[in-house]
């Protein structure tokens, strides 16, 4: 009977049980919170990131549609703009055309070969070995790349844009090719 | 019995015990309750705003998917050069026969199985011609500015074997909406908007007739509550923007860009604007810039005599010169 009896008395809680269920407690909250915190800001960045993405692919498709004239002035120039529109006035863009450089046919055989082309032991005057197809005319591979170098430099440009929200400095960028229509193609290689 | 009586009188709360617990249990309630009704906020929240995106974008990005696709001969071949029927010239040449050196038998069937296609294609509503190999040149249309009607390859058959190719005509316009019992009256939203609707046909793309929007062809709901809708169709030869297929150069038969702005009420009661630019994959086949010099002597020498050699011929006739590339192999 008095085992029982002091059972009773003791059912209240002691401090120390208290405090951890109130830690449990607002472990789980802060928990909750948190995710939920999360959960608005994804939200938000996914509005954010869809605007941006949709400002960037509507600014490529202008440049591709209606290019620049591709001149020596146009290479690697690089201006920002705010887009137009009561909307999108925090929105700002930055365009960057580029032409492409390849590197020279020697550059290229220097490095395959060894320090220089003409000192490396598989140059052998016009002809190289280039270790599984046999012998190779080095010149007229030379002719062949600087044809298409030129055609490439001249034709094919590159062109990035970068959006930005002036707010939040997000950003999200898009690059691409761009064809000069102005130019032909022209090989001159005789032979 | 005497001892049992003084634990039962120590099992009993003070006054003040029970109104601190009370009031320690009001706090907590409070911001239990607090918590829960602001994350059921923001979940409503965000459903919507995330909803609102994706019904846009579902819908843009079926025209997106449309028009990439859109198909004409003239991205990649030229008109005819093909001396009309009835002509007084009795030496027709066709085009693409002209440099071998064939017979005059085979020359004259030729010319009878051309005439018999360009008889077919030439005046309907949806075709304006056939192009140099023969396929037939469709005609695209914008009878208004919120109509863009179109020939496309985005068609992928649903059953094996059924009679489809890929290719179907496709139309996109504004039509009055029906109610919709099961959305929620929204009193921001005016009344009398309309609905942004595609109508497809893919049974015989090589009909004459246009889309019978009346009738069997029954359109689908893409986007609700359109206030309006705008199609712009982007025109190299003048590098600008025009309202209609017509002031596009070559238009009705190579549209490069389309821009589309749209007005229309959320789900929040919101008006929303969106204005998209929307390319195909056609590759930039172009004319030359209406230089000076070589474009004008190729108009006059080609529209006045059926044997365009040795002049460009790209732009002879209104409908071919936002289309030809720069050498086209006839000439």
């Amino acid at each position: 009977m008095a085992q029982g009896l002091r059972n009773l008395r003791e059912k209240g809680f002691s401090l120390l049980e208290v405090m951890i269920a109130f830690a449990l407690f607002a472990f789980f909250i802060s928990a909750f919170l948190t995710a939920q915190g999360y959960n608005v800001s994804d939200s938000t960045l996914s509005e954010e990131q869809l605007m941006l993405q949709q400002l960037c692919e509507r600014k490529i498709n202008e440049l591709i549609l209606d290019p620049p004239k591709f001149t020596n002035a146009t290479a690697n120039t690089k201006e920002t703009k705010t887009f137009e529109g009561k909307d999108y006035e925090n929105y700002e863009y930055t365009l960057e055309i580029k032409k492409i450089v390849l590197p020279d046919f020697s550059q290229l055989f220097a490095q395959k070969g060894g320090a220089s082309a003409e000192g490396s032991e598989a140059y052998d005057g016009d002809y190289y070995d280039d270790g599984n197809k046999g012998k190779r005319n080095a010149a007229v591979e030379k002719l062949i790349f600087d044809e298409l170098k030129k055609n490439i430099e001249k034709i094919i440009w590159q062109a990035r844009v970068t959006v930005t929200n002036k707010d939040t400095k997000y950003n999200f960028s898009l690059s691409t090719f761009i064809t000069n229509h102005t130019e032909k193609v022209q090989l001159n290689v005789a032979f | 019995m005497s001892h049992s009586n003084k634990p039962l009188r120590q099992r009993g709360f003070t006054l003040i015990e029970i109104l601190i617990a009370i009031t320690l249990l009001g706090f907590i309630t409070l911001a239990v309750v607090n918590i829960t009704e602001d994350s059921i906020r923001t979940k409503e929240r965000t459903t919507e705003v995330n909803k609102n995106n994706l019904q846009i974008e579902t819908a843009l990005g079926r025209f997106e998917w449309d028009f990439s696709q859109i198909y004409s001969p003239l991205y990649f071949s030229s008109l005819m050069q093909f001396k009309a029927p009835g002509s007084v010239d009795g030496t027709a040449d066709a085009g693409s026969g002209s440099g071998t050196a064939s017979t005059a038998a085979t020359n004259i069937n030729l010319q009878n199985y051309y005439e018999g296609l360009v008889q077919r294609f030439e005046r309907n509503e949806h075709f304006m011609g056939v192009s140099k190999e023969g396929f037939p040149i469709p005609r695209f249309a914008s009878p208004d500015k919120a109509e863009f009607e179109f020939f496309t390859a985005s068609n992928r058959r649903k059953l094996e074997n059924s009679k489809q190719s890929h290719f179907a005509w496709v139309r996109y316009s504004l039509a009055d909406q029906e109610e919709d019992p099961d959305a929620e009256e929204n009193p921001e939203v005016p009344k009398g908007l309309k609905s942004l609707v595609r109508y497809f046909s893919a049974d015989d793309p090589y009909s004459e007739k246009k889309i019978n929007v009346d009738g069997e062809i029954k359109g689908s709901v893409l986007l609700r509550n359109v206030e309006s809708l705008k199609f712009e169709y982007w025109d190299y030869a003048k590098r600008k923007w025009q309202s209609t297929l017509k002031s596009v150069v070559g238009g009705e038969s190579v549209v490069r860009g389309v821009k589309l702005e749209i007005t229309w009420y959320d789900s929040a009661g919101h008006k929303r604007t969106t204005e998209r630019i929307f390319r195909n994959h056609w590759p930039m086949v172009l004319p030359e810039d209406p230089a000076p010099g070589a474009a004008t002597s190729g108009t006059t020498s080609g529209t006045t005599s059926g044997t365009t050699s040795g002049t460009t011929s790209g732009t002879t006739s209104g409908t071919t010169s936002g289309t030809t590339s720069d050498d086209p192999p006839g000439s």
